[in-house]
């Protein structure tokens, strides 16, 4: 297969997973058929593009910047194969042990087109294209949550649709005034007209925009609002996809569009502000974890902190740190997405998160204990974890910057992961086991172990053979920091 | 004609914020249609206002006169995906009572 | 590579094995035990022919170098003889509780645990690279925590294990950014580079960041509180990690650095002067303590701060005085900790109070005391002699005040060994209530004895001229010269450490009877308290930040969320520009200058209104002088769309509004007033902003010179929309199709209602609708085909059609039922993307690009894909309207 073809799959990939679930009424097969598949075209880039190579598709044949552009490079291919790793175990976990009332007709087909929405992202060199795909994912996400019952749920989905509807409204708005500022919508002419264009500053006011919508989207503090009260609602099957996929595309989105399109001078503009709102971001999250008494809202919470270290990572700007937000940004979504899908272990184990109704889970489960232990010290940053070298080397880029504040927010808030880690396993995993009844202890579905060892052993790869791991990574972030081949391949010259 | 057509869209941005801070969910939905007929207007205006000169290739047409179409096609795309959205807004309000 | 090196290997498959096997182990706990002990020593005896006596061994293995981690190994005199007393000691640890525990279904789990832990501190003495050695430290504090909080069921436990937990991690975080500075400054991340080097200047923070790594790590002040804690773990787990590993890994760490960072003026103040607050403390502390456990552990404490004292001053003598203390004091202390175990398996308690006599009545447990109290007094030819002296030898070199300083501080340390012995080996033997059925296991019982016997054999090994610890001095940096001998006449140490005995000995007659009294002052400062102050101001903090992220209305999240934006923008807005604003008022037409008023007003009175049906008609009022904008200026299309969505949504909220009301209550009009009012400021200013910009467009000229040439389409926005950007447009028609089965999903697909009776509508109404529909039909066709060429095009047809169908529920209910409706629009907007999904697939099969038009010519008529791509929107705006209305026509019309 070239790498053209490629991308073309991992686009209809999915929306050919969703037309047949819709036919099936909301059958799994062809979904997750078709998640594998595209996981395989993801991995297939990523052998394609791993010496820095880059491949545009020119959708249509009209060449850039007049149509659509997909483009394929290291970073976009990384982070499709991944979220694909994810999406694969969410699905599963889905099918085996959602109730059936979640599972009828919908749930299938937004899984897959929520997927459409994030290949979309990854793939498009377009900024109004980039728009659309996250409305897809957006408005997938919704109809997803949609179909939880309850109260606070809804309240939860109300406060969620709305406020990222008004972040999509930002981006809009933004993509509109740019292109009246610049005529062309397409990342590489963009990025070569602000190149040349006497004043940059000029966008500062509609990248601030922009900054908005994505800050929403990746949930910076002061933005973050709409996370915390709705992840919680979700069942852990499907947080733990939300988790991987909705802020890191968000994020994404700020590598891509701040990291490389505005950079001019070696600079992109609100570089400041992304510092300090990262390093609040960082702190805040992991003190609002802190704060928690339930397995889903502690790790809810720690996505918000999570995202401050990989917008830190931007923000400090070098190609080490840029590489390090690579790495952080791919060891996040699979760690994350196990965490919370070890939850969905201990709620079919136990019934509950809640820690006050938990404990004891080392001698009733032990196996679940090692399942969490393995994601929980990798996003503690523990060696020879992924998280270590995530954290590490974004220490490293911290110190190698002169950002001596920057070190040491990571080095607490990293503490403070520990410690708030140390909370569950404390009152979930230690302690004696709290209910007397041990007929109610149910063994989560074998499938379901299977997945969540599998996604431990790749945290577990990430670090084990790190080294190749940040060539890549590296190989992703020159291609931001330098994106020469990204334009010769979009533009031709 | 600049001045005046910015105003318009600050009138059309205030009465949107105006309506989506007042607390109910209709509130909210009017605020959200609002702000995106202005998400509209500002794209549409960013591309350059002509008036009489929609993009309809004839023979003998200059072509430098004709309004930039891509902004147009923007906005429908943008009509289009609000629409959606709005509509399925819609189906949360409706589905509960407050 | 040398073949040692696999040693590190070797517990970590004991480790495995007892994970992977541990009904042979709850079977066979003896057997088991004794034979990992076998192994162990045989693993300590061969290495103890393998060491290096000169240089060191190194085996290095790439890992990341991108990062300067690497798979790093050095083995040198000193860590060989320092991995021997870890793998001997290990050996009587693993042998010891494999007895203690052999009725314990959890001995399987302790023993992995113990395996992992041995080759984490192997490691940790092992390693050459930085963050190698740095893996195996925070190994070492992760398994210690599984250790001590071993009996989790208790919450003491629990407690004092995470306070060890997070110290110590603390502790490896500064060790980490220490390690990063001194590998970014210095360019090298590997030990022995950095020891033969010897760097002219140091960075102070990476001095003090690794000097507070290895002192909470070693319990030394101000973080000495948790070792004592610490005790709450099994017996045969703190003899080890009071003996050879955890705490002994922080000064492992001061000493082997100590050549080349005791250049920095920090370091020897610091470490002597932590060291010798963590002996006072240590003897303040052990003075108050009963429990003989606590005692053995502040022993430990004070034996960390002599070591720590001794890496600070890192002179020659002070290195080799080093390698003597810290072996003589693995070497009594992990006997006395496992003889501590057996009496209290014996006794039923640790108190000492309540132990008089007991070594009499356990007379192998007894001489195991007496032997390493006596090391630990410094009664010659113990080991611990041989310690003490080097120690004051060291110092006094240093200078006299520290050494006079120090034997003080040992008075204090060797009484608390005197109330050690000296109850234990009392005649009065009343109190001790003997549990005369309990018989210690043989396991333990020698496991206790050899550690002490090792001791002895030390003093012969000693004797002889074998040099392995100069050897091992040496390798740490001593220099030549260094040796050791056990006689060299009186010395000032000799005379010092002499005294010191004597001293004690009365100190602890003097204090014995009166417990109580050993305290004269409280020691006022307490670090558990602190901690847990910390530790709960932390969770105050955070429920405070949690409190505000989680809770409050969602009307000022989003104030919050629109006035930082706002603020973000405001600080790039360039007030200069203003004067290139292009403010010209020719030829503005009365039509646009009466439009934009009317906007306005109808904005206030929508954004305003609280009942239905002026918010109704205000908005309303707005879509349209919003479609007659977009006509004026030239976007012929935009306006027919935004007519037809407009009509849609306003039907939609209407049957939302039908039930729902509006809301009574309303935030402050005041503050919304000026907010608003102030976002629309900002706005208009951005607007006027970005017109003072004059760019070409080349994009555009291009669509508008090509539109009809290469993509046979006349309308050059319907070109965009099906063909240059069909893209767009296809992520556009799944967002609809999405929305349309998030509806079903938010509102119950499976909700059939019963058809509704026929309304009692006037037959005119119906013959009307019906003759309207057969209008349409051919209005819809007309309007999809135009598209191409004229304003029109497959989403405008459908919303026509949609009217259509709304006309027909009107009309007739009884063709048009909700399921019906249903299975019409599930299957529209399934049809509708395979449509354009085909007009996607086809250039493929042709090996043209995705998406790329294929076009037929018949003369002047041209059909291609992106025809059938519109075919495809087309239907899938229409299943998503009748998808729609059939949700909200019941409530609308009703």
């Amino acid at each position: 297969m070239t790498p053209e073809l490629l991308i073309v799959a991992s686009l209809l990939l999915p929306v050919i997973g969703a037309l047949l679930s819709l036919a099936t009424r909301g059958h799994s097969a062809p979904a997750l058929t078709t998640a594998i598949l595209g996981f395989g075209a993801a991995l297939a880039l990523v052998g394609h593009t791993s010496g820095g190579a880059v491949t545009a598709l020119h959708v249509g044949n009209w060449p850039a910047p007049f149509g659509v552009v997909l483009v394929a490079d290291g970073f976009t291919s990384l982070m499709l194969a991944v979220c694909h790793l994810v999406l694969i175990a969410s699905m599963i976990f889905c099918s085996t042990s959602l109730p059936i009332r979640f599972k009828r007709r919908h749930l299938f087909p937004l899984l897959s087109t929520l997927s459409l929405g994030t290949n979309g992202a990854f793939l498009t060199g377009d900024l109004f294209n980039l728009y659309v795909w996250f409305e897809v994912l957006l408005l997938s996400s919704f109809s997803i949550m949609a179909i939880l019952p309850g109260a606070a749920a809804k309240a939860a989905t109300w406060r969620y649709a709305v406020i990222n509807l008004v972040a999509s409204l930002l981006f809009l708005v933004a993509a509109g005034l740019i292109y009246g500022k610049t005529g062309t919508l397409n990342f590489a002419d963009l990025h070569v007209k602000f190149q040349s264009a006497e004043s940059s500053f000029l966008i500062e006011s509609s990248t601030a925009l922009l900054f908005g919508a994505f800050g929403i989207k990746a949930a910076l503090i002061p933005l973050a609002f709409w996370l915390p009260q709705s992840y919680p609602q979700l069942p852990p099957a499907i947080s733990a996809l939300f988790a991987a996929l909705l802020t890191k595309i968000g994020l994404y989105a700020f590598y891509r569009i701040f990291g490389m399109v505005l950079v001019v001078e070696g600079r992109f503009p609100h570089q400041e502000i992304l510092f300090w709102l990262a390093i609040v971001t960082m702190l805040g999250g992991v003190l609002g974890a802190v704060a928690q008494s339930d397995m889903r809202r502690i790790l809810s919470f720690h996505i918000i902190s999570q995202v401050g270290y990989m917008a830190l990572a931007l923000a400090l700007f070098s190609p080490l740190a840029i590489a390090a937000g690579v790495f952080y940004l791919i060891h996040h979504i699979v760690v994350k997405g196990n965490l919370l899908l070890v939850t969905g272990l201990v709620e079919s184990h136990r019934g509950t998160s809640r820690l006050h109704d938990l404990g004891g889970l080392v001698r009733s489960a032990p196996l679940i204990a090692m399942l969490f232990a393995l994601p929980a010290l990798s996003l503690a940053g523990l060696p020879p974890l992924s998280g270590f070298f995530a954290k590490f080397s974004l220490l490293q880029a911290s110190l190698g910057t002169q950002e001596p504040l920057a070190a040491i927010a990571i080095i607490a808030v990293g503490l403070l992961t520990i410690f708030s880690m140390l909370k569950i396993w404390l009152a979930a995993f230690w302690g004696p086991v709290s209910s007397p009844a041990d007929s109610l202890q149910k063994s989560p579905p074998r499938l379901n172990l299977i997945t969540s060892a599998v996604m431990g052993l790749v945290t577990l790869a990430l670090g084990l053979f790190a080294g190749p791991f940040v060539e890549l990574t590296q190989t992703a972030a020159e291609g931001l920091v330098n994106p020469d081949a990204y334009l010769e391949a979009v533009l031709g010259k | 004609m600049e001045l005046l057509i910015a105003l318009t869209i600050g009138t059309l941005v205030a009465g949107g914020i105006y309506r989506m801070l007042g607390g109910c969910r209709v509130d909210m939905i009017i605020g959200l249609i609002l702000l995106s007929q202005a998400a509209n207007l500002i794209i549409l205006a960013s591309g350059g206002l002509k008036h009489n000169a929609a993009a309809l290739i004839e023979d003998d047409v200059d072509l430098s006169t004709l309004a930039d179409p891509l902004p147009q096609a923007l906005v429908l795309t943008a009509i289009v995906i609000g629409f959606g959205i709005l509509a399925f807004l819609l189906t949360l309000l409706i589905r509960s009572p407050k | 590579m040398d073949i040692h090196f696999l040693l590190l290997a070797l517990p970590l498959l004991t480790a495995l094995a007892a994970g992977l096997f541990p009904r042979v182990i709850r079977r066979f706990p003896h057997q088991i035990g004794g034979g990992i002990a076998l192994l162990f020593t045989l693993a300590a005896v061969s290495l103890f022919g393998a060491i290096p006596m000169e240089g060191e061994l190194l085996w290095s293995q790439q890992w990341v170098p991108a990062l300067g981690v690497d798979f790093s190994f050095r083995l040198t005199a000193f860590t060989a003889w320092f991995a021997i007393l870890i793998c001997f000691l290990g050996a009587c640890i693993h042998l010891y509780a494999c007895a203690y525990f052999a009725k314990n279904e959890r001995l399987p789990a302790l023993l992995a645990l113990l395996g992992c832990f041995t080759t984490a501190m192997l490691g940790v003495i092992w390693s050459d690279n930085f963050y190698l050695l740095f893996l195996f430290w925070e190994g070492t504090s992760l398994i210690s925590f599984l250790l001590v909080g071993f009996h989790h069921e208790k919450g003491h436990c629990r407690d004092n294990a995470s306070q060890a937990l997070l110290i110590t991690m603390a502790g490896g975080a500064a060790l980490l950014a220490g390690f990063v500075i001194l590998h970014q400054t210095l360019g090298t991340s590997s030990i022995s580079a950095l020891l033969s080097d010897s760097p002219a200047s140091l960075n102070s923070a990476a001095v003090i960041l690794i000097m507070i790594a290895a002192m909470t790590k070693s319990a030394q002040w101000p973080f000495h509180f948790w070792l004592p804690n610490a005790m709450v773990g099994p017996t045969p787990v703190s003899a080890y990690l009071h003996s050879a590993t955890m705490v002994k890994a922080g000064v492992f760490l001061m000493a082997t650095l100590a050549p080349v960072l005791s250049a920095h003026p920090c370091w020897t103040p610091l470490l002597t002067g932590a060291g010798l607050l963590t002996v006072i403390s240590a003897i303040l502390r052990g003075g108050r303590a009963t429990d003989l456990k606590a005692l053995l552990a502040c022993t430990t404490l004070a034996a960390l701060g002599f070591l720590s004292i001794l890496a600070g001053l890192g002179t020659p003598a002070a290195l080799l005085a080093f390698v003597i203390f810290l072996t003589a004091h693995a070497l009594y202390k992990a006997p006395l900790f496992l003889a501590a175990g057996n009496l209290e398996k014996r006794f039923g308690t640790r108190e000492l109070p309540k132990l008089r006599g007991a070594a009499r009545h356990l007379p192998l447990t007894g001489f195991v005391v007496v032997v390493s109290i006596l090391s630990l007094i410094g009664i010659a030819p113990l080991p611990g002699f041989l310690g003490k002296e080097y120690l004051l030898k060291a110092a006094w070199a240093f200078s006299p005040a520290l050494a006079i300083s120090v034997a003080l501080a040992a008075v204090g340390v060797l009484a608390l060994g005197f109330r050690i012995i000296l109850p234990l080996l009392s005649k009065n033997t009343e109190e001790l209530e003997t549990q005369a059925e309990i018989q210690l296991p043989l396991g333990m019982s020698i496991a206790t004895l050899l550690p002490a016997l090792a001791a002895l054999l030390l003093v012969v090994l000693l004797a002889l001229p074998l040099d392995f610890l100069g050897a091992a001095a040496r390798a740490l940096g001593a220099g030549e010269a260094v040796s050791y001998q056990f006689w060299h006449g009186w010395t000032p140490a000799l005379i010092l450490g002499l005294s010191a005995i004597a001293l004690a000995y009365l100190l602890a007659k003097l204090l014995m009877k009166p417990w109580k009294a050993w305290t004269p002052f409280s020691f006022r400062l307490n670090f558990d308290a602190y901690f847990d102050a910390l530790i709960s101001g932390l969770r105050r903090l955070a429920n405070l930040i949690a409190g505000w992220l989680e809770q409050g209305k969602i009307v000022s999240h989003l104030a919050v969320i629109l006035a930082s934006i706002g603020l973000l923008s405001c600080l790039s807005l360039d007030l200069h520009l203003w004067e290139k604003l292009p403010l010209t008022w020719s030829g503005e037409s009365a039509i646009f200058i009466g439009l934009t008023p009317l906007l306005i007003v109808s904005t206030i009175f929508a954004a305003r209104a609280q009942k239905t049906v002026s918010l109704l008609v205000s908005l309303g009022f707005v879509g349209l002088i919003i479609a007659l904008l977009f006509l004026w200026f030239s976007a012929p299309d935009l306006a027919l769309t935004q007519l037809m969505a407009e009509t849609l949504i306003l039907f939609l909220l209407a049957g939302a509004l039908a039930k729902s009301k509006l809301s009574e209550v309303s935030e402050p009009k005041l503050f919304r007033g000026i907010f608003a009012s102030l976002a629309g400021l900002l706005v208009t200013a951005l607007i006027l902003k970005s017109m003072t910009l004059e760019w070409d467009h080349p994009v555009s000229d291009f669509y508008l010179r090509e539109s009809k040439p290469a993509a046979f389409g006349a309308n050059v926005v319907n070109v965009i929309l099906v063909d240059f950007r069909a893209l767009d447009t296809f992520g556009e028609i799944i967002v609809l199709a999405i929305a349309a089965m998030g509806a079903n999903a938010a509102l119950g697909a499976a909700r059939n209602r019963a058809p509704l009776p026929e309304p009692e509508h006037s037959s005119l109404l119906r013959t009307g609708a019906r003759l309207l529909s057969y209008f349409l039909l051919p209005t819809i066709i007309w309007f999809f085909w135009r598209g191409h060429n004229a304003p029109g095009g497959g989403f405008i047809a459908a919303l026509l059609a949609a009217a259509g169908i709304g006309m027909g529920l009107l009309a007739s209910r009884n063709k048009f039922t909700p399921p019906f409706m249903r299975r019409t629009a599930l299957r529209l907007i399934v049809s509708g993307l395979a449509v354009s999904l085909l007009a996607t697939i086809l250039p493929l099969l042709v090996s043209r690009p995705f998406f790329t038009g294929l076009w037929l010519h018949f003369d002047s008529l041209h059909l291609g894909t992106p025809l059938i791509f519109d075919l495809g929107v087309f239907l899938t705006v229409l299943g998503f309207c009748m998808n729609y209305l059939r949700h909200f026509h019941q409530r609308t019309l009703a």
